[in-house]
């Protein structure tokens, strides 16, 4: 079974690191493997 | 080992995303001694992107619930052990590029993933020595 393809509205989406710069969100896999966990809201 | 031990022996980066203020996430990381690397993502737009559930209206009843209640709470009791740094909106595997090899949905608190299958997709055929552009797609030979 191949593997599936991230969706294309990944595209411009960014997240934030802990010094609150935009990070984009497909650089996180861009180039390398990456487990991606998202935690729960618990507040 | 751990499953970090194991992710980084297959050269596997770690990354959690929350949608918390920096001082909670700055928080969570000091709590878990969680060794990842750490993203905010608060108007929830990756989270929606992913397909994650939001909110009790998602869940699938009171029976999943209470489960997901009880879960909870065993998960409070055990500390920062960790079991339940897993209790989350989701688990991905992804790349390199836009690969997609494992996926996880929370329905509600403590579905957890399956962590053995997220640990064979993220180390199978992992990219440690294979080059740029190596990796998975030569996994249907």
């Amino acid at each position: 079974m191949a593997p599936e393809r991230i969706a294309l509205e990944m595209d411009g989406l960014a997240v934030k690191n802990l010094e609150g710069d935009d990070v984009p969100l497909t650089s996180l896999w861009a180039e390398r493997r990456v487990v991606l966990a998202f935690l729960r809201h618990f507040g | 080992m751990s499953i970090k031990d194991q992710l980084d022996a297959a050269a596997v980066a770690l990354a959690a995303v929350g949608s918390g203020s920096a001082e909670s996430a700055r928080t969570f990381v000091s709590d878990f001694g969680f060794k990842a690397e750490m993203y905010l993502d608060e108007e929830l737009k990756a989270y929606r992107a992913f397909g994650l559930h939001r909110g009790v209206s998602n869940t699938l009843g009171l029976s999943s619930l209470r489960k997901g209640w009880a879960a909870l709470k065993k998960g409070f009791r055990q500390g920062s052990r960790q079991g339940d740094l897993w209790q989350q909106g989701g688990l991905f595997v992804i790349g390199p590029g836009d690969r997609l090899h494992f996926a996880h949905r929370d329905r509600f608190a403590g579905d957890l993933a399956d962590l053995a299958a997220m640990l064979a997709a993220a180390v199978n055929e992992a990219p440690a020595g294979v080059g740029p552009h190596g990796g998975a797609q030569h996994r249907n030979r």
